[in-house]
């Protein structure tokens, strides 16, 4: 049995805010908005939703288009690290019950950041095959809004809300490959919420991906005996255009490195599935994905096409 | 670490930038480099020179001359 992707759905909240509104606000330039941080709109849920709201729209626009497939869900995963009220009940759980899920179905969430959705991929996979499952979901929904300090100037161009769900199959049309993680956890206090407020050490974070994620990449490409040039695309986690362009030089990836997030911002766990809805895949066959951040974390991964 | 050597890694960090016309005590924001690309000449010099430049050095070494006279201190 080889669980992989079959399907995914996004959500993005239809209320946004526009960088360009607040350039005087932070004293830079249009040019800077625009190609810098890449983010013209940012996505916002109401205040009123809560994480479990954003991800039951995802879920539910998975089912639209799949309708067999809520009955036969085994396991819902849920990627967040901004649960609903205190995080106990465990948030997956207020999920499986807004989606009436069969009460014969494992669920749990996982915390982490923008490397959620690589890390959640393989241990869904890992879990899946371990226990027979055929279909399960892997959500990823972490609106920063509940966060973000709108006067913080490292931030509050950046993060926007929305959700994704990922239908994972024993029928796939992705296959899961190898993967590479890593934790720097000596960075641990450049990313963190402090009385509830989102602090960024910005050139810290920056510093990391820069060196760690072409570090990443090169040992899962030789893991995988293949070469950047055998990549068709190269989706990575969307921090801003200024560090997916810097990353891709470092990769060698120059071209077929979309940024593609400049109408919602950035979704962090949400920002890789995102591109797998929003990109063209049709001439495409081998992805690599690779999310980094709070922990410091990061993970890398390669998606190949199932040949039929 | 010569001018010649932090010029062209101004110039390869810096898209579109004619750094050929950045004079060696101009600052790089007065030469219209902004703080994302500032970052990014710093870390390419770090690497180069195996050195880590903390976070209160950084306005230290905001010019071609500065960045020299940060790395022979450094040295000394």
């Amino acid at each position: 049995m080889n669980i992989g992707i079959k399907s995914v759905s996004a959500y993005r909240p239809q209320n946004k805010v526009n960088n360009l509104d607040s350039k005087e606000k932070w004293n830079v330039s249009e040019d800077f908005i625009k190609n810098k941080i890449g983010n013209i709109t940012l996505a916002k849920k109401s205040p009123k939703e809560k994480t479990t709201d954003i991800a039951k729209f995802a879920a539910q626009d998975l089912f639209q288009k799949h309708e067999s497939l809520k009955d036969r869900v085994e396991c819902l995963i849920l990627v967040t690290q901004n649960p609903d009220d205190s995080g106990l009940p465990h948030s997956s759980a207020i999920l499986h019950h807004k989606l009436n899920l069969s009460e014969h179905c494992a669920v749990f969430d996982i915390s982490l950041g923008c490397s959620g959705y690589v890390h959640g991929l393989a241990i869904a996979k890992g879990f899946m095959e371990s226990q027979g499952f055929n279909d399960g979901l892997l959500i990823t929904a972490d609106p920063y809004s509940e966060v973000i300090d709108n006067d913080d100037r490292d931030t509050a161009l950046l993060f926007g809300d929305g959700a994704t769900a990922t239908w994972l199959s024993s029928s796939p049309i992705w296959e899961i490959g190898l993967c590479d993680f890593g934790t720097k956890s000596d960075l641990n206090k450049a990313l963190t919420v402090v009385d509830g407020r989102l602090n960024m050490k910005g050139r810290e974070v920056f510093n990391f991906a820069a060196k760690h994620v072409p570090m990443s990449v090169e040992r899962l490409l030789l893991k995988s005996k293949l070469t950047i040039k055998d990549i068709d695309i190269v989706l990575l986690h969307q921090g801003s255009r200024f560090i997916v362009e810097t990353l891709s030089k470092r990769i060698g990836s120059e071209g077929k490195t979309p940024f593609a997030s400049t109408n919602y911002g950035n979704t962090v766990s949400s920002s890789i599935p995102m591109m797998l809805v929003d990109c063209n895949l049709n001439d495409v066959n081998t992805i690599l994905i690779s999310g980094f951040g709070v922990g410091l974390s990061w993970a890398t991964s390669i998606l190949k096409r199932v040949e039929i | 670490m010569d001018s010649d050597e932090i010029r062209s890694i101004v110039t390869q960090v810096v898209i579109g930038f004619d750094s050929k016309n950045l004079k060696n005590n101009q600052s790089f924001l007065d030469a219209g480099i902004d703080s994302l690309d500032h970052m990014n000449i710093l870390l390419f010099i770090e690497e180069k020179m195996d050195i880590e430049i903390p976070d209160e050095d950084v306005e230290k070494c905001n010019s071609i001359d500065n960045i020299k006279t940060y790395i022979k201190n450094r040295n000394a």
